[in-house]
């Protein structure tokens, strides 16, 4: 009988041991909050997690707690924040998942930054607090006034801005070159665009000009996964995605069906390369860099991508002067003559878990990470813009020579729409363009799936405008 | 006193058992039963996101039937079980064949089993590395740097033929499972009933018909039914490989039920999913239970 | 003249052997020729030796300007993932095993058959719950859960394999010992225990490997890089949107490897006997 207690004991033993690992590292976050001595100041450990190559924007927090600490120690607080960054990688809706899960196994870290079309959904979910008060503080009181409608949702501030960015078209000009154009021309495409003199029409033409005369492989290259690019298309189109008033996400479907169109020609003409939808964003990359494209609807920070990646065949990493040397930025052309060109911009922004048991310090945190200075920091390194006017006269971020050709492109910005549903419309809406461009269906029939399937997935939350 | 007695009295008769059982009847009370329970009630709410179990009756099964994609996704699902089970059953059953009766020595035949087991044992994410790699879509890959050589241009393989891949990659893990089983069963033929085959002048053909087939038709419908309900349900290799795309064209319905609950974050419908998942393997396992009786089973669990 | 004609099937049975197995070969060889290549000519000749795919195993490997966690954090992890996911499995599976085989209790008939049916149920469709329940009990992101759970959908198959050894072992051996006044327990532990060692063996190797390679569990339950296992380490690797560097994969693939193969070309014979039951994996 002995034996048999002892071998009961040692199961017990072995199943408290790992029941026992998973303890620790709640203790952890405990003892940091433990009052101590006097003598030793108490501290405050924050965690701060992001996801993709940027990690200034966790860094930033780690630079303005410093300052924090300063301002508590002459305010005569014994208390000291240390900010804990964490980053993840893997897809958005991967990271945005981890984090709701985390949530709700109290496992959230205290600041959250993400792209702010997932503001809706964590807000609905309660994941996150409103954040009104940064509306009223100074740091906050140069902000672009259209990046509060970014972080605004059921009429509160959800988040605060972190950063901005341009997504303009580049264009080779090299390939250009091959095709006769003179350097004063290659270099006043983008004002033409800006004036609504060049069109999504004669982009398409030259695209094809490029490739019949066998300057470029292919003419136009956008981004192979889902992502907010393709909805500037949409508005260029004229479309709205959001009803503010009834909280409906919107499909405009005689925009959305010249959406889906626009994509079905370009493949049909054989301008982007086949099946792009299923290329890896490498050979994307290499693509755009090595000379074998014209356009590429893409993102300032890509200059980031090909900096710090080899993707040149011969060069490798290529250098930012390089980049300006044989790149183009301009807006996407207006869809009309003498229209508005279209770009958006996905604003990143920093959003304060609902369990954070630190809110006022959070928030003072987020107050000075809003600096000049530090926003330069980042938008120098990741070719990101500012989001405050303060951001934008600094004389770094003024003197970069990549982001001051974008910087004027705010003013034709557009935003995604901050549904919780939103990552459904969006996917739904690639899942269309992916069926016509791979030419498994027509663009009716993609239009009628894609109703279908909306109608199915948001039921009463969505609108339908013909 | 005689309390006490009848306590060891119970004692005698529960201790052990529940001492030896309890921690297994734990583990399966809590990860298998209570999953199903909670799974069946949240197939009936609309949980999203935000967590909130909010009953909505049957609105999710109404949902599934309206799902534009679901007829698509069931289609996949059969083809998907159906061709790579075929691949698994002949290609297991040749091997077994191959390495058992045609070859008979027992090294090579070992060697040879035992290079199947690698993609069996190998971490599936290694496994599919290996096959991203083969159809990687650029000139690098394996596919379009053998294509250069005949100057074809790049494919795209996994983009154009994703099934195929999926089915070719499942296959071939599966394919190891049905050798083994096979195998042993030719194994256990007695090896006089060969040499009386042989002495009468038996032609290999009959000696398979004759002799070996009979030998694994049980195993045969053993292991066709037992990878029909792993099939239905695995998704590990596909979520690794396409994930599902492009578009709907490799989405079957386990992992529907996964990308809908965790990509969506449609907790509900997700489960409701599951839930009719669950419903056909039990309808499986009970056909299988009809099938092979307890006793068979029992055998066929472990053979050597 | 009918001897050859009876060679003649053997020599097309390894052709069409060496046909078929060939690329399954190769597959693994190009996986060990990448991991030391500077570039793959047609993808497939190896270019310039180089040990360069090798320095994560001494540094930190940076993309994108941002460490991963060390390989060794996520090694440890896996061995004590694997290893802790072993000792339960083959305890828990041979007390539950003994008691189905040899105890009679009420119920019995019940338990096997439940036993049985769990084999074959669908339970990677279940996590969403399962999800549910380790957030319960505060095990989510941490190994020790992901390892109870691993153990659960495993050690049916395990209980119904050791349950299948005991069963072998003549009740004769154990009635020799009783007589000779031994109580059942030491019975059980210096006699049966014993001889169903071939079967912990497999077992245990079986179980090993499988918490070893495990990914679609640690996937969905495990977020912070502390907890990170080598198939984890693998997955950011190749999730890398921007760069997709065959070489380093190959490598640490290799590395992730290893204990497999070992035990492998070890233990392959009884492992080819386990392997009947792991139908789980397809």
């Amino acid at each position: 009988m002995k034996k048999t207690m002892t071998g009961v004991l040692a199961t017990v033993l072995v199943c408290s041991s790992v029941l026992a690992g998973c303890g620790k590292a709640e203790e952890k976050k405990t003892a940091g909050t433990g009052v101590s001595a006097t003598s030793t100041p108490e501290v405050v450990t924050l965690t701060a997690q992001t996801a993709g190559i940027e990690k200034t924007r966790v860094d930033n927090l780690v630079q303005a707690s410093l300052k924090l600490n300063e301002e508590l120690k002459s305010q005569g607080k014994n208390i000291e924040v240390k900010v804990e960054t964490k980053s993840f990688d893997g897809s958005w809706p991967d990271y945005v998942k981890q984090f709701m899960l985390a949530s709700q196994s109290n496992k959230a870290p205290d600041i959250y930054a993400i792209g702010h079309e997932y503001v809706g959904m964590l807000a609905d979910g309660n994941y996150i607090m409103p954040l009104d008060s940064l509306k009223q503080s100074k740091a906050y009181s140069d902000l672009f006034p259209v990046l509060w409608e970014s972080v605004t949702y059921k009429g509160k501030i959800w988040a605060a801005p972190q950063d901005t960015e341009a997504r303009p078209v580049f264009y080779n000009k090299g390939i250009l070159k091959k095709l006769g154009w003179s350097d004063q021309q290659i270099n006043d495409l983008p004002e033409k665009v800006k004036k609504g003199e060049f069109t999504l029409d004669d982009m398409t033409q030259l695209a094809q000009e490029a490739k019949t005369k066998g300057a470029a492989e292919f003419g136009i290259v956008h981004r192979p996964v889902d992502g907010p690019d393709f909805q500037a298309l949409a508005y260029n189109f004229g479309a709205k995605l959001y009803d503010p008033a009834d909280n409906k996400l919107v499909l405009d479907k005689k925009a959305v069906a010249k959406q889906i169109q626009y994509y079905y020609d370009l493949a049909q003409k054989k301008l982007i390369p086949d099946s792009l939808t299923t290329m890896e964003w490498k050979n994307v990359h290499q693509t755009v860099v090595n000379e074998k494209n014209l356009f590429y609807f893409g993102g300032v920070w890509n200059v980031n991508n090909w900096v710090s990646d080899a993707f040149h065949d011969q060069l490798g990493k290529v250098d930012v002067k390089w980049v300006n040397e044989h790149m183009g930025m301009m807006l996407i052309p207006a869809a009309e003559k003498g229209g508005k060109p279209v770009t958006l911009s996905h604003p990143f922004v920093y959003t304060v878990s609902a369990q954070t048991k630190q809110s006022e310090l959070v928030t003072r945190l987020l107050e000075l990470v809003a600096d000049p200075k530090l926003q330069t920091e980042h938008n120098v390194k990741t070719y990101h813009l500012p989001i405050t006017k303060g951001g934008a006269d600094d004389a770094t971020f003024k003197a970069d020579i990549t982001l001051g050709k974008v910087a004027y492109m705010s003013e034709y910005t557009t935003f995604l729409p901050n549904h919780e549903g939103f990552s459904k419309y969006s996917s739904a809406v690639f899942k269309a363009i992916q069926a016509v461009e791979l030419g498994k269906q027509t663009p009716d029939a993609a239009m009628k799936d894609l109703e279908a399937q909306l109608k199915n997935d948001l039921g009463d939350q969505l609108k339908i405008v013909q | 006193m005689e309390k006490s007695n009848r306590m060891t009295m119970i004692l005698r008769r529960w201790g052990l058992p529940s001492v030896m059982l309890g921690p297994f009847v734990l583990l399966i009370s809590i990860f298998f039963f209570l999953p199903v329970v909670l799974i069946t009630i949240l197939a009936f709410t609309n949980m999203d996101s935000a967590m909130r179990w909010n009953y909505n009756g049957l609105s999710n099964f109404k949902k599934m039937l309206s799902d534009p994609h679901i007829f698509e996704i069931i289609n996949n699902t059969v083809i998907y079980v159906f061709f790579t089970l075929l691949i698994n059953v002949f290609l297991g059953l040749a091997l077994a064949l191959l390495t058992t009766y045609f070859i008979k020595k027992e090294t090579v035949g070992l060697a040879v089993r035992t290079i199947w087991m690698l993609p069996r044992i190998s971490p599936p994410v290694v496994y599919v590395l290996i096959w991203l790699w083969f159809f990687d879509p650029s000139e690098y890959g394996v596919l379009n740097s053998l294509r250069s050589l005949f100057d074809l241009p790049p494919g795209k393989f996994l983009a154009e033929n994703p099934m195929t891949a999926v089915i070719l990659a499942n296959g071939l893990i599966g394919a190891s499972y049905g050798m083994i089983i096979f195998s042993s069963a030719i194994k256990s033929i007695p090896g006089d009933l060969f040499m009386a085959a042989r002495v009468d002048g038996a032609s290999h053909r009959s000696i398979i018909a004759d002799l070996i087939i009979p030998a694994v038709r049980w195993p045969l419908m053993f292991v066709t039914l037992w990878q029909i309900m792993s099939l239905l349900t695995s998704y590990e290799y596909i979520l690794l490989l396409t994930k599902g795309g492009p578009l709907f064209e490799t989405e079957v319905l386990a992992l529907y039920s996964y990308h809908t609950a965790f990509q969506n974050f449609e907790y509900g419908y997700g489960s409701a999913v599951a839930l009719v998942l669950v419903l056909v393997a039990l309808l499986f396992s009970f056909i299988f239970w009809k099938v092979f009786g307890m006793s068979k089973m029992i055998k066929a669990s472990r053979i050597e | 003249m009918s001897t050859q004609k009876r060679r003649l099937p053997s020599i097309a049975a390894y052709g069409v052997l060496g046909i078929v197995t060939l690329p399954i070969i190769l597959m693994y060889i190009w996986l060990l020729l990448n991991s030391f290549a500077q570039k793959m000519k047609y993808g497939v000749i190896p270019v310039e030796f180089t040990l360069e795919n090798w320095k994560f195993i001494w540094s930190d490997v940076v993309i994108n300007g941002s460490a991963l966690p060390s390989i060794w954090t996520a090694t440890f992890n896996s061995l004590l993932f694997a290893g802790t996911l072993t000792v339960l499995e083959v305890v828990i599976g041979i007390m539950a095993g003994y008691a189905l085989s040899r105890l009679n209790f009420p119920g019995r008939q019940g338990l096997l058959k439940t036993t049985m049916m769990l084999h074959a149920f669908p339970s990677v469709a279940l996590l969403i719950a399962v999800y549910y329940i380790l957030n319960f009990l505060g095990l989510f992101d941490s190994l020790s859960g992901v390892i109870l759970v691993k153990t659960a959908l495993q050690i049916p198959m395990t209980a119904w394999i050791i349950k299948g050894f005991f069963d072998d072992v003549s009740w004769d051996v154990e009635w020799a010992g009783l007589i000779d006044g031994c109580n059942r327990f030491k019975v059980w532990y210096t006699i049966v225990i014993p001889l169903i060692k071939p079967g912990i063996a497999a077992v245990s190797i079986f179980s090993f490997l499988s918490g070893w390679s495990e990914f679609l569990l640690l996937y969905t339950f495990i977020l912070s890089d502390e907890n990170i296992t080598l198939a984890a380490y693998l997955q950011k690797l190749m999730s890398n949107p921007n760069m997709i560097d065959y070489g380093l994969l190959s490598a640490v693939s290799l590395f992730y490897m290893v204990p497999v193969l070992l035990f492998f070309v070890l233990t392959q014979q009884s492992l080819m006997q386990i392997s009947t039951g792991g139908g789980k994996r397809v």
